[in-house]
């Protein structure tokens, strides 16, 4: 037990001082246009791919997964089980309507459909959602420092606060892929050497976890009851979960902007892919840790800490060798400086561009837009800190995440649903389902008593049935407005166009669909995780 | 200035991505578009701002020299196998130097790592942009042929779909111009 010495306070200055000077030199120059539109870029996919895993989740799901797993084994592990047809649907659906669109904030998507009520009445709920769930994305650094250093969590969220508000202002530390990529790393290893450290300290090694799994239960992923109130039902992860991930990782500005900053398609729907296939195995390691914890508390006849969130950081400083804790914790450090980095750029980009560029200096000089948007900045990292001091209340810290988003999230994405699948839905329509279905998951998560898990089915369900059906006490929308969600070439006089031109132009190849593969892989993805995680549970039980 | 002619590499790049897609036909295109150079002060441009009146996002086309302004030959764009006759799409109006800035206000506000980039103070450039066009058919409800376009980058082989609103208005436009000189020359002869 050493505790977080001297060399490990060198290691993690070291480590974050070094992402940030990589960032500098290669992130702000003429090496970062390359990850813009029509770069011939070196960079392969896969790195992409976890560099978006990185900034997406890593530092919440180090800190919050093992809680889960602690307190209940794998059964937390149907939240995710969805993620691979979420984004089959991305992939096929949100991804191309997005990025054929132009567009900056997928917002502007719905004003070109539904008219500017729509799209400030969206991008208002992103900016108190996302802004709510950045507080709990504060929250887990400073918890991390909290633990390391013995101060309160409530002076480390100020001292994070201040270090991310300050950082995002002066222009981020822009963190290229490859940082990304090393802190991904950098993390996973830090989970399997607890992993390894963990089972070395039980007699039995593995056998013990196993044996405690078995007997507590904590190997069933699956349950099948029918009972809306219980929360982690297959069910609920399949449905609730489903819509969960999709309105997550499709209608959140501060998500999806890497997608639509992706130089194509191809590179935006592999970044989802990589997502859609590591998701469950990092949710998995990170679970297993939490119930090899569980396995080493009991043995060891140790009190956890009253806030599980606390649980792996408090063992990775107790455990590790001198250096070693001090690189993890560093990881943990630098992937939630990279999210907050995003989340208040994103907050603060909509805020200029979906509202005070629209409604109070539409015609400012761009050093004004610059300064306004540096004191959005501010005013976001102030909001967030605000709401981190509540955060450590909210349970674990990726559920807390999730269950802020489900009061808005299904709302919104019912509202994206209609706009590019339903022709018919109007304005009126749209505005009506979207307050409709935020009121309607009001009403049940405060008077009924079922999963958070189903929020984002009710609020989808609700707001697609009534746009709808509202749409129709008024006229249809007109053609231009459905430009961006009805292909051009399926008119007419568009198909005999192309057919003569694809007549007369020289043939390539035989059919390979790319997109059709990938959606394929996904799916055999999830049947496989299902399948095993079947096994493990009927295994478990006998 | 580089050079005009596609690589042999960028070709095979894009016939590869797009044969992936299921596109079984390909031709060579040049779309126009209007450049303005992006650069730190006192620097040579960094990279240079895509843009039409037309176009809702301009593209952004990294390195210091642009491709060739000036209208190709037939015979500069060719894919392997096929004819060269390569197809001019020209977009009528240019957008402004002001629009054009607006938008990299935008797309710094949203990813802010190219904040010592400004736009030059000129007015846009016209060039000659070189694309692929691939064609795929497939059956749907619609009926036994439906026709699909997908749009590459001749510089990366990197797919564009958002060119393809821009290709469809003109390749509609070029159609209906043809099909009325065609109607004009029966007429007189």
């Amino acid at each position: 037990m050493e505790g977080f010495t001297l060399f490990d306070t060198i290691v993690l200055i070291g480590y974050v001082g070094l992402i940030a000077w990589i960032g500098s030199r290669f992130g702000k120059g003429q090496h970062s246009t390359q990850d813009y539109f029509l770069g011939g870029r070196s960079i392969p996919g896969w790195a992409i791919g976890l560099s978006v895993m990185a900034t997406q989740a890593s530092a919440i799901t180090f800190i919050g997964a093992p809680g889960w797993g602690f307190e209940g084994g794998l059964e937390r592990l149907v939240t995710f089980i969805n993620v691979p047809l979420a984004m089959i649907l991305l992939i096929l659906v949100f991804v191309p309507v997005f990025h054929r669109a132009g567009i900056y904030s997928i917002y502007e998507l719905l004003e070109r459909r539904f008219g500017p009520a729509t799209r400030t009445l969206t991008a208002l709920l992103f900016l108190i959602a996302r802004g709510l769930a950045t507080g709990v994305v504060l929250y887990a650094p400073a918890l991390v420092l909290a633990v390391v250093t013995g101060w309160s969590v409530n002076l480390t969220i100020v001292i994070m606060a201040v270090l991310a508000i300050s950082y995002t202002v002066m222009g981020g530390i822009s963190a290229v892929i490859w940082t990304d990529v090393i802190q991904m790393f950098v993390l996973w290893a830090g989970a399997l050497l607890s992993v390894f450290l963990l089972l070395s300290s039980l007699p039995g090694g593995m056998g013990d976890v196993l044996d405690f799994g078995v007997a507590s239960g904590m190997f069933n992923t699956f349950d099948l009851s029918f009972d809306l109130s219980v929360e982690y039902t297959l069910w609920a992860g399949l449905l609730g979960g489903f819509f969960l991930h999709v309105a997550y990782f499709g209608t959140d500005q501060s998500q999806i902007q890497r997608v639509l900053s992706s130089p194509s398609v191809l590179d935006a729907q592999r970044s989802l892919l990589i997502g859609g296939y590591l998701l469950i195995p990092q949710m998995l390691l990170f679970l297993l840790v939490g119930v090899i914890l569980a396995t080493y508390y009991q043995q060891h006849g140790l009190t956890p800490p009253e806030d599980l969130n606390e649980l792996l950081p408090r063992y990775v400083v107790e455990a590790f060798p001198s250096g070693m804790a001090g690189l993890v914790i560093a990881g943990v450090f630098a992937a939630a400086m990279s999210s907050l980095d995003s989340a208040l750029n994103s907050l603060s980009a909509v805020s200029i561009r979906d509202f005070y560029g629209r409604y109070v200096k539409p015609d400012a000089s761009e050093a004004h837009y610059l300064k306004a948007s540096r004191v959005a900045t501010v005013f976001w990292g102030l909001y967030a800190t605000l709401f981190a001091f509540f955060a450590g209340n909210l349970g674990p810290v990726i559920e807390a995440v999730n269950q802020i988003g489900s009061w808005f999230y299904g709302a919104l994405l019912g509202t994206f649903l209609l706009a590019i699948f339903s022709h018919r839905t109007n304005a009126r329509g749209a505005v009506a389902g979207l307050v409709v279905g935020m009121l309607a998951v009001w009403a049940v998560s405060s008077l009924g008593n079922i999963s958070w898990l189903y929020n984002n089915t009710i609020g989808v369900a609700v707001s697609v049935a009534v746009g709808y059906a509202v749409s129709l006490s008024a006229p249809a929308p007109r053609a231009e407005q459905l430009g961006d969600v009805v292909i051009d070439e399926t008119a007419p006089d568009m198909q005999a166009v192309l057919a003569a031109r694809a007549d007369s132009a020289p043939e390539i190849g035989r059919e390979a669909r790319l997109t059709r593969w990938r959606c394929i892989g996904l799916f055999a993805w999830f049947v496989v995780t299902m399948a095993l995680l079947a096994l493990l549970q009927g295994w478990a039980n006998g | 200035m580089a050079e005009r002619r596609l690589n042999a590499s960028v070709e095979q790049r894009a016939t590869k991505r797009l044969e992936r897609l299921g596109i079984r036909r390909i031709e060579p295109a040049w779309i126009k578009l209007w450049a303005l150079a992006l650069a730190a002060p006192e620097q040579s441009p960094a990279a240079w701002l895509l843009g039409a009146a037309e176009l809702r996002r301009p593209l952004l086309l990294p390195g210091t020299a642009l491709p060739a302004a000036s209208k190709p030959s037939a015979d500069e764009l060719w894919i392997e196998g096929g004819s060269a006759d390569a197809l001019y799409l020209d977009t009528a109006t240019p957008p402004s130097q002001a629009e054009l800035a607006r938008h990299w206000l935008w797309e710094r506000l949203a990813k802010p790592r190219l904040w010592r980039l400004d736009v030059a103070k000129a007015a846009p450039t016209p060039l000659w942009f070189p694309c692929f066009l691939g064609y795929a058919t497939s059956k749907t409800r619609r009926g036994p042929h439906h026709y699909r376009i997908v749009v590459a980058s001749g510089l990366s082989g990197e797919l564009l779909p958002q060119l393809k609103p821009l290709v469809l208005k003109r390749l509609l436009a070029l159609s209906r111009a043809q099909h009325h000189q065609s109607v004009a020359i029966a007429e007189h002869g």
